[in-house]
């Protein structure tokens, strides 16, 4: 650098004033981006010149007369006015009048229509009422005719109820009655069937009786006044369940109840009936008594 | 902190290192543009004395009447002519000491020319190394001051509570000041640069084919 400066300075200078430049440019360029201050608006300048005398008169005089000039015309101009606006006022006058005139006709017309209007209004307001008055009959009527169909159908349905109701009291009385009869009837029946089992199964009792009395070996003297009662269980066919007799009522002598149990063994099969009627001897009481 | 952005005012509140990174900066531009206009002038003086000199060599004179004119001239001896100046000394010197042989008078002449070569090839790449240095390193010394700027503004960053940008973003523009500084130093010197190191280049391959055809003329002569 130090030899540069030495041998060439007009290179150091040249950059120097290089830098300078663009730092100039960084520093103010910067602003460059505002805009300027607007330029001052300049004074008025007055613009002088000399006149002479004669001719400054000429000018007055010319200026005078053009003075004068200007006020007839002035004048003339307000007359003209005047005129004009004298016209103007009776134009307005006449118009003024005859928009009264169109104002009172308006007005004689609007009371007429409103009288109209009104008659109008009242013919409406009568026919409404009398509509609103048929209305109310109409519905007066519609309400009686409902309220009378009403009341008859109510009648007529009590009517029925009641026919309804005596049909069946009828019917239901003569069911009992029938009722009644079918079961006397069926008692009659029972009764009947009863007495004929009964009678049956006494039948059978002594056909058992007697087998079993055959099969019977009597324990022999001293005997004869004893009597026992025996429960025998029975199966359909006649068969004795096994250990199915037992001594209810015992005569006092064991000797001759064994010989009653022993009988009833030997006599089974015991002739029963078949069906119903056996079930009056799945549980046989037998009394014996030795007869003879 | 001010919000103000314009460049004076952020070089005058940035921290004292940047302002010391930037000051070198610009003191590395100055001088890096002054060796720029100095090499241009060098080098256009240096190519217009060979085209002169060439001129005057080949347009078929007296070797030793151009030589004593060049001995004449006594500016600064610039470029072919002074190669040529030393390459005859050296040879009607030798030739007046009374050698005989070509070879041995041409060759003297040639080294002595060359050394002449090599001086003023040296006289050109004077201060191009400097101006490859700035542009080089440059962009580095504005990247430090940036850092350190950055570093500084975030520092001050970290003792608030609410970070906006308002209060880094000064920081960092005047930080990446230094940076924009040093690119600006560098790119001329890195162009600069690359240009008259070609130039030099250039120049000292006319010297050297101008040395060889010279002692190819030496040696024509000697040996007559």
């Amino acid at each position: 650098m130090l030899s540069v400066i030495k041998r060439n300075p007009v290179s150091v200078v040249l950059a120097l004033l290089l830098h300078g430049l663009i730092l100039f440019f960084l520093i103010f360029g910067v602003d460059w981006s505002n805009p300027g201050k607007p330029a001052t608006p300049k004074a008025n300048v007055v613009q002088a010149h000399t006149v002479d005398a004669k001719q400054l008169n000429q000018t007055k005089e010319k200026e005078k007369a053009a003075e004068r000039e200007k006020q007839r015309l002035r004048e003339q101009e307000q007359k003209r006015k005047q005129a004009e606006q004298k016209k103007r006022k009776q134009q307005l006058e006449q118009k003024r009048v005859a928009k009264e005139k169109a104002e009172k006709k308006r007005q004689e017309a609007e009371v007429k229509r409103q009288a109209q209007l009104k008659k109008e209004r009242q013919a409406k307001e009568a026919k409404r009422k009398a509509e609103t008055k048929r209305k109310a009959e109409m519905e007066a009527k519609r309400k009686a005719e409902i309220e009378r169909k009403q009341k008859a159908e109510r009648e007529a349905k009590r009517k029925a109820e009641a026919k309804r109701k005596a049909a069946a009291e009828a019917k239901r009385k003569a069911e009992a009655e029938a009722a009644a009869r079918a079961e006397r009837e069926r008692a009659l029946q029972e009764q009947m069937a009863a007495e004929q089992n009964s009678r049956e199964i006494d039948r059978y009792v002594a056909v058992i009786k007697q087998q079993v009395e055959r099969s019977w070996l009597k324990p022999g003297q001293g005997s004869e006044d004893l009597s026992c009662v025996v429960q025998v269980r029975l199966i359909p066919g006649g068969d004795v369940v096994p250990g199915g007799v037992s001594i209810i009522r015992s005569s006092g002598n064991a000797a001759f109840d064994r010989s009653v149990e022993s009988a009833v063994y030997k006599a089974a099969p015991l002739p029963v009936p078949s069906g119903l009627l056996f079930e009056s001897f799945r549980t046989l009481k037998l009394n014996f008594k030795p007869s003879k | 902190m001010s919000t103000d952005l314009t460049i004076t005012h952020l070089i005058l509140n940035a921290s004292p290192v940047v302002q010391f990174v930037i000051a070198l900066l610009v003191f590395a531009s100055v001088s890096s543009w002054s060796m720029i206009f100095d090499r241009m002038r060098v080098l256009k003086r240096a190519v217009r004395a060979a085209d002169e000199f060439e001129g005057r060599f080949w347009s078929g004179g007296d070797l030793a009447e151009l030589y004593r004119q060049i001995e004449r001239e006594t500016d600064d001896e610039s470029g072919m002519a002074s190669i040529f100046r030393a390459g005859f000394r050296e040879f009607a010197r030798l030739r007046t000491k009374g050698h005989k042989d070509p070879m041995a008078m041409v060759q003297g002449a040639q080294r002595s020319m060359r050394v002449s070569l090599n001086r003023e090839v040296d006289r050109l790449e004077h201060h191009l190394s400097t101006l490859a240095t700035i542009g080089s390193t440059s962009p580095y010394v504005g990247l430090f001051g940036t850092v350190w700027g950055i570093m500084n503004s975030f520092t001050a960053l970290g003792n608030v509570k609410q970070a906006t940008l308002a209060l880094v973003a000064p920081g960092i523009a005047e930080a990446l000041i230094a940076t924009a500084i040093g690119l600006f130093a560098a790119i001329p010197a890195v162009v600069a640069y690359n240009r008259y190191s070609n130039d030099v280049e250039r120049l000292n391959n006319r010297y050297d084919d101008f040395v060889e055809e010279f002692a190819t003329i030496l040696q024509r002569q000697a040996v007559t």
